[in-house]
């Protein structure tokens, strides 16, 4: 009975400003690179074709400004996100720490029912760096993530390609599988009771 | 078309003397052949003459009860003002508010046209260019409708692939509009570019957009969201919605909706494009039939209806009304039967006569929490419908509309109605000289009727004008509009009337004669037909029990 239309996963992308939010969703879709530092404003989304285990679907990535001061649109388009994609910079243990920050705020504000249900995925970007840039190092980020829920975590390079498809293939099962997960229950009574006056006036001969 | 309107104020009086130029009156008046042949040849040249009549003439507090002389008041204001006479003193005891006003230098030669009133109004169809009305009206309007969360529902040209691309990127732009308003606690109605205008509809959890190139105005756009919102409600009912959203602000309504549907919404906005004038103007068309054709199937559904049927319709193709059953307490909306009947006569393309439907819907006006129960029967293209509360009383309703057939093919009632259906009405029929066509709203019996010979969709732009330039505050408004150089021959002239009292409205176009005075003649030859043959022209009381 339902359509044959596309399904549409709506992918948010949250993280400190600077990490490379842009970048990454650019990567994917465009597969381009820039070493241009361009703030986001408010929000912008692109949308890329993927079949997914047979299944065509349109993913729709939401690429939001990281810098307060441009959250110009507020958080409105949170809402009814499939997943959601939180990204840190390698090279700034701020960024690293305000993950769990921008997972409450994404939960708060997308008013997501079943919280422990949701599907976030991390991703720690720059991997390309000199190593002594590096101060999260692999163990420490799977330790953080193991500890918000066993949470998907891809090292990235959005400069150099790296991980980029295999993070963006989870991110877009587990959006799927979010999306087909509707837990609706259907059994309500819709009959709707009808007084008509020539009922009630029956006896009044 | 130019927007001839002229805006004064209210309190504005020409002043004394004052005269708007007239044309110098022809030497010797043509006479009706040499007219004929000049208007083919087009040296008449109505252009150069200049004319910019729009006349709007709005009247407050006249009587509460309408009588047969307020066609005269309106016709004595209208020509009061239409013809600027210097005396505006003479406004006797009605107070009027000239909303627009009229500057119409064409009295002369108007008078001279007048002469050939005798000419029948169906040799004007030829100012009516069809093709290029259809040409202009492609691409000219869109709906959306998504979820608050930026989830496509339904776009209106949503079956080909690459416009679906297009309508999954526009549903992130017009989700972000639409909730960054919200953010700041304000609401997003409508704002208009140079040549198009962005109607939303928030009905949250969904989200309807009309984008329109064609002139309508808010009000008018949002009547056809809330069209589209109702058919929706109608095929899920409110509950269902709401469910469907509660738990995941993002699901895909798609998945609720079959392929019926879907063929349903293109059925409606296909209608709204191609012009249903009882969608703008709130009415169910009904047809025209013998009085004692109408009593007998009233009588006979009225006998036949058995416990269960809540209410009865007879419907010919296009959803025109035939008869009514109805309960005395209850009434349904003219929005929600003109949904039934979309759903009803779409239905029908893929059965054959002698199927019987079972189609539960939720009337949306009448209750949107839950579901009535629709039989319906064809009969000779007629479509009988039954409603029952009663999930489970098909074959009783079945039985019933057995019964009810039976009882029309008897009587010949079948017969009477495949005549009127196949004569339908014609402007000839009414003694309203030179109009090409008219659409005539009992405001009592929420139905209206129209000439059926003719495509009214070329007509849309000119009946969507009359519409809106009429002041719907003021208790009666009459409205003139004359569209220049707009008929296929580059000289002729296009006009039109809207007329809206309490009891009634009419508009009416013709394609020649521009005359103000002969206008409103015609309408209130028009509004004295319709008046006398109301009980032929319309379900008036229906069968209520």
């Amino acid at each position: 009975m339902s359509s044959k239309k596309k399904t549409l996963l709506k992918v948010i992308i949250l993280g400190d400003s600077g990490v490379g939010k842009t970048s990454l969703m650019q990567q994917f879709v465009n597969g381009k690179f820039s070493n241009q530092y361009k703030a986001t404003i408010g929000a912008d989304f692109l949308t890329k074709e993927l079949t997914i285990d047979d299944k065509s679907v349109t993913m729709q990535l939401w690429d939001t400004a990281g810098q307060e001061r441009f959250q110009s649109l507020g958080v409105a388009f949170y809402r009814g996100a499939d997943c959601c994609v939180l990204v840190y910079d390698v090279t700034n243990q701020k960024s690293f720490e305000n993950i769990s920050l921008w997972k409450d705020e994404f939960l708060i504000q997308a008013n997501v029912k079943n919280p422990e249900n949701f599907p976030f995925v991390i991703i720690g970007n720059k991997v390309d760096v000199d190593e002594n840039k590096k101060v999260i190092n692999n163990k420490k980020a799977q330790q953080f993530a193991n500890n918000l829920g066993n949470l998907p975590l891809f090292q990235t390079s959005a400069k150099e390609a790296v991980n980029i498809d295999q993070a963006f293939d989870v991110i877009a099962r587990n959006a799927l599988q979010q999306e087909e997960n509707d837990e609706f229950n259907d059994e309500f009574n819709d009959a709707i009771n009808i007084q008509l006056d020539g009922e009630n006036n029956n006896c009044a001969c | 078309m130019e927007d001839d309107r002229i805006s004064i104020d209210s309190d504005y009086i020409p002043e004394p003397g004052y005269r708007p130029q007239m044309p110098k009156r022809p030497q010797k008046k043509p006479s009706l052949s040499q007219l004929m042949v000049t208007r083919s040849k087009s040296p008449l040249k109505l252009a150069e003459l200049q004319a910019q009549p729009t006349t709007g003439v709005s009247m407050e507090n006249v009587g509460q009860e309408e009588n047969e002389l307020d066609t005269d008041r309106i016709y004595n204001t209208l020509n009061h003002y239409g013809s600027y006479h210097d005396s505006s003193n003479d406004q006797s005891t009605i107070r009027t508010t000239p909303t627009l006003t009229v500057y119409s230098e064409d009295d002369d030669l108007a008078n001279t046209l007048g002469e050939i009133i005798s000419q029948r109004s169906t040799d004007l169809k030829d100012n009516f260019d069809h093709e290029e009305q259809q040409e202009k009206l492609k691409g000219a309007k869109q709906f959306f409708i998504l979820s608050a969360a930026g989830k496509p529902i339904y776009s209106m040209s949503s079956d080909a692939d690459h416009n679906d691309d297009d309508f999954v990127n526009y549903n992130g732009i017009i989700q972000t509009i639409v909730s960054s308003f919200l953010v700041s606690g304000s609401s997003l109605k409508s704002f208009v570019t140079e040549s198009t205008r962005f109607t939303f509809l928030n009905q949250s959890p969904i989200i309807l957009l009309a984008i329109s190139k064609i002139g309508e105005s808010e009000s008018e756009l949002m009547n056809q969201l809330d069209l589209l919102y109702s058919f929706l409600l109608s095929a899920l009912s409110k509950p269902h919605i709401m469910r469907s959203f509660e738990n995941k602000e993002g699901f895909d309504l798609r998945k609720h909706l079959g392929r019926a549907d879907l063929s349903g919404l293109n059925l409606l906005t296909k209608e709204i494009i191609d012009f249903n004038p009882g969608l703008l103007v709130g009415a169910l068309q009904s047809i025209k039939l013998k009085k004692s054709i109408r009593d007998k199937s009233r009588s006979i559904m009225l006998n036949k209806r058995s416990k269960n049927v809540l209410y009865g319709m007879l419907v010919a193709p296009g959803g025109k009304l035939i008869n009514v059953l109805r309960p005395k307490s209850h009434t349904l909306h003219t929005t929600d039967l003109q949904i039934l009947f979309s759903i009803v006569f779409n239905q029908a393309k893929n059965h054959s006569e002698d199927e019987e439907l079972w189609l539960p819907i939720c009337f949306s006006k009448f209750n949107p929490n839950g579901f009535l129960y629709a039989f319906v029967k064809f009969v000779d293209q007629v479509a009988l419908i039954l409603i029952s509360a009663d999930r489970n009383c098909f074959f009783e309703l079945s039985e019933t509309s057995k019964k009810i057939i039976e009882d029309f093919k008897k009587h010949q009632i079948m017969k009477q109605i495949n005549e009127s259906l196949h004569h339908g009405l014609s402007t000839i029929d009414i003694p309203a000289p030179l109009i090409y066509h008219f659409i005539y709203k009992s405001k009592k019996h929420l139905q209206y009727v129209m000439p059926t010979s003719t495509n009214v969709t070329t007509l849309q732009r000119y009946y969507l004008r009359l519409y809106s330039s009429i002041d719907r505050d003021a208790k009666i408004s009459v409205s003139f509009i004359k569209w220049d150089n707009e008929g296929k021959d580059s000289n002729s002239s296009i006009a039109g009337l809207g007329w809206v009292s309490p009891n009634y409205e009419v508009y009416l176009i013709t394609g020649s004669i521009t005359k103000r005075e002969v206008l409103v003649n015609s309408a209130k030859s028009i509004v004295n037909w319709c008046k006398r043959y109301q009980e032929r022209l319309f379900v008036c009381e229906g069968a209520v029990f």
